[in-house]
């Protein structure tokens, strides 16, 4: 069956004499891998649709019982080559991009995901010099997305709404308050900014103050679920 | 592959160690392994072992080499003024291959890769810093270095970083072209391409 949708590739890894093994993240069809036979020759169709991370427009055969489809078409439609000039940002763009990879299964459509990865390299490639608040917007986002952000708004064990100032701790993979357990503390700018990314967008977010807290949590979220999945 | 004898499934599992090689491609190659005569066997093995053996890095510009300096970094004929980098030691065959090109190499043995995680320390860079002093390389100073990096993201990003190494010490440092393959039609040609077509374009 003939699949055509809008996708951004993620990751092209060598395959053989001139093949790429891909792996996009589709609008219609979610994380798909595929093959695109001849990728790697000098005057291939593909050009630099398959140089990640590009927004293209992306068409593929899929068949029954086969993991890998067949990629026929990777048409550019926004390509982040240029995001290869700011090291930091390229790194946040790559690092996204596998995050994506490592956490949505695959065939698994959720055209939010899709959106959120375009709008975070779209303002990766608007927002000099903070690419670190977009990167820590993008994983707050994702891991809500993935269901694995915890509930922020009261203790999990005791149920008790948290005060304006209260400092909160990390646990077991909870939040709670400081009578229900012990571990690192999350304080309440945490809280604040983590709320605010959960209703501005990418390039707002960027402009706010990011304590060095959200990324302490959000990188204990992530480094919890891969090693424990 | 209970199937087949223990020396045989030997044979195939470690063919389908190599890259690019999966179980039908590595079955194919053993079972051609044995049809052999003996000599050809003899032979294959030699080379693996004489590749094993003599190749080894070149203390100056990193390429593969059985003497040490290579041919090239010992070559009497070539510009020492000029140094290109390339990511690793086949793309420097692709160069020589045009001939217009008589200066030296450097290869670095991989590119910036986060995904890979492989990071600048990763890179043969030590020796490139040190060649740029004359006293480390015949008394020439060296006055070019072309960043021959891939034109993929990966490639570009190494260029970049090595740019921001070089420039402050006054070297002058070019990155390749990139653009329209020769024999290519405009028509198919994607934006991306164009762009860094018409960016690098040349009076004529």
């Amino acid at each position: 069956m003939l699949v055509e949708t809008e996708a951004i590739i993620l990751r092209t890894y060598k395959l053989a004499e001139a093949d790429k093994i891909v792996v996009a993240l589709t609008r219609r069809a979610g994380v798909v891998r595929g093959v695109a036979r001849g990728a790697r020759r000098l005057r291939s169709r593909f050009g630099a649709g398959l140089e990640p991370p590009v927004v293209v427009d992306f068409a593929y055969f899929e068949k029954e019982g086969q993991e890998l489809v067949s990629v026929k078409r990777a048409e550019v439609i926004r390509s982040y080559f240029d995001l290869a000039r700011h090291r930091a940002a390229w790194e946040a763009a790559m690092y996204m991009s596998l995050l994506v990879g490592e956490l949505i299964p695959a065939n698994h459509p959720d055209e939010r995901v899709f959106r959120l990865l375009r709008s975070c390299l779209d303002a990766l490639s608007e927002v000099p010099g903070r690419w670190e608040r977009v990167r820590r917007y993008f994983e707050i986002w994702l891991l809500r997305l993935s269901g694995l952000w915890p509930g922020m708004a009261r203790c999990v064990r005791c149920g008790r709404e948290w005060g304006m100032s209260e400092d909160t701790v990390w646990d077991k993979g909870e939040l709670v308050c400081l009578r229900c357990g012990t571990g690192m503390r999350v304080q309440p700018t945490v809280r604040r900014a983590v709320g605010a990314a959960l209703v501005l967008g990418p390039l707002e977010f960027a402009e706010c103050e990011v304590p060095v807290g959200v990324g302490r949590l959000t990188e204990s979220l992530i480094t919890d679920y891969l090693e424990n999945r | 592959m209970l199937e087949y004898a223990e020396p045989v499934t030997k044979l195939i599992d470690e063919f389908k160690r190599l890259p690019g090689i999966g179980s039908k491609s590595a079955q194919r190659l053993a079972f051609h392994i044995m049809r052999l005569p003996e000599a050809d066997v003899e032979r294959l093995i030699d080379a693996l072992q004489e590749v094993k053996r003599k190749i080894r890095l070149c203390s100056e510009c990193n390429n593969l080499t059985d003497v040490d300096p290579c041919r090239f970094c010992s070559s009497p004929t070539r510009d020492r003024s000029i140094i290109c980098v390339v990511e690793e030691p086949y793309n420097l065959v692709a160069i020589e291959k045009t001939r217009s090109y008589r200066g030296l190499y450097h290869v670095l043995h991989g590119s910036l890769s986060p995904v890979r995680g492989i990071g600048p320390e990763m890179l043969r860079l030590d020796n490139l810093l040190a060649r740029l002093k004359p006293e480390n390389n015949q008394g020439v100073k060296v006055k070019e270095v072309i960043l021959a990096t891939n034109p993929t993201t990966e490639g570009e990003a190494t260029a970049i970083y090595l740019s921001h190494l070089l420039k402050p010490l006054g070297v002058r440092t070019t990155r390749i072209a990139m653009g329209m393959p020769v024999g290519s039609d405009l028509e198919y040609v994607d934006e991306v391409t164009m762009d860094k077509a018409l960016a690098n374009r040349h009076e004529i």
